[in-house]
């Protein structure tokens, strides 16, 4: 099975070598999808950006020791799963999802409160999900990652992978089943 | 063939449902499923729910960062690169560098003092034979002039 070329292998050749323009391409070029990842692994659109930040911050760190055994952004999405797990932010499980629903503001736009619904929806019943399924789940959804890049990123085999997501999908059908009930999707 | 497909159950059928929803699943189990799906309304019901979660998400793209974001990253970056305990830790690593270097030429030099000083006992104890040789010498001496002098 060939593996593709890393398109980041250059670069990620040149900051392994403390050449800091190399990283700071680097980071041009994944911190909105690492944002986003982080956005939906943290639950906490607060701390989104502090984790986010600091996963570059230790990728700068340690990518003299980088190996290129996987690509740079695999690589990357493992360092701030990791500070995502390691902070435990998720949001109080329990709750019931119409309780997050927020209430419409009368200057608020019909559409623009839908989306904003939809989000909190989306937010939360991915915060009920355990963090390796979320993130296995995330990596797919939002990152369109191959079951191998997945399995990379979370230093899992890919028949992990294939189990997380299986029971990431069915968790999820599960925690949207009330607004599923109420109509709202 | 088609005996197979008729005996997919709602609990097989289910679990074959998320790779299914993503057109990842292949040959018979594929077909398998589809034929399962045409006969079962509870299980189409089920794929439907579940298009719908995924879709949900995917219409629900997560925030992007600011305009600054990557520039306050670097910015982080060259803090962390000034900051004096990385600069301890270059020092401490010069350091222990150095003192490793300074080790290994200590126990070389060691070994070798060492090593001469055992090449060193080994004659000694060679003298300490002859000495030995040569203090039976006078007795000897004394016996064989007892002889002559017929003391």
């Amino acid at each position: 099975m060939n593996r593709l070329p890393d398109p980041d292998a250059d670069l990620t050749t040149r900051a392994r070598s403390g050449e800091l323009e190399a990283f700071e391409e680097l980071v041009r070029r994944h911190q909105r999808p690492l944002f986003g990842y982080v956005y939906r692994m943290c639950s906490n659109p607060a701390e989104t950006e502090e984790i986010a930040q600091a996963a570059f911050v230790k990728a700068w760190q340690a990518i003299a020791g980088f190996r290129g055994d996987s690509s740079f952004k695999t690589w990357l999405f493992r360092i701030a799963t990791n500070l995502c797990i390691n902070r435990r932010t998720r949001t109080r499980p329990t709750e019931e999802l119409n309780e997050f629903l927020p209430a419409s503001p009368a200057e608020e736009p019909q559409e623009v409160h839908r989306q904003r619904v939809r989000e909190e929806m989306v937010q939360t019943a991915l915060a009920r999900l355990p963090a390796d399924q979320r993130s296995a789940l995330v990596l797919s959804v939002y990152q369109d990652m191959s079951y191998k890049e997945i399995a990379a990123a979370l230093g899992k085999s890919v028949r992990a992978v294939d189990s997380l997501l299986f029971r990431a999908k069915t968790n999820l059908r599960k925690a949207l089943e009330p607004a599923r009930r109420k109509g709202i999707i | 063939m088609s005996n197979t497909l008729k005996t997919m159950k709602c609990h097989e059928a289910q679990k074959l449902l998320p790779p299914y929803a993503d057109g990842t699943l292949a040959g018979q189990a594929q077909a398998s499923t589809s034929q399962h799906l045409a006969s079962c309304p509870a299980c189409r019901l089920r794929l439907e729910e579940l298009k719908a979660d995924l879709a949900l998400l995917r219409s629900t793209p997560p925030p992007e960062p600011g305009p600054y974001f990557a520039a306050r990253v670097m910015a982080d970056i060259r803090q962390v690169d000034r900051a004096p305990d990385r600069a301890w830790r270059a020092w401490g690593k010069a350091l222990s560098s150095a003192a490793a270097t300074l080790l290994v030429v200590a126990g070389l030099g060691a070994g070798a003092i060492i090593g001469r000083g055992l090449a060193q006992g080994r004659s000694t104890s060679t003298s300490a034979e002859e000495l030995t040789v040569t203090s039976d010498e006078p007795a000897f001496a004394d016996a064989f002039e007892t002889a002559l002098t017929g003391d």
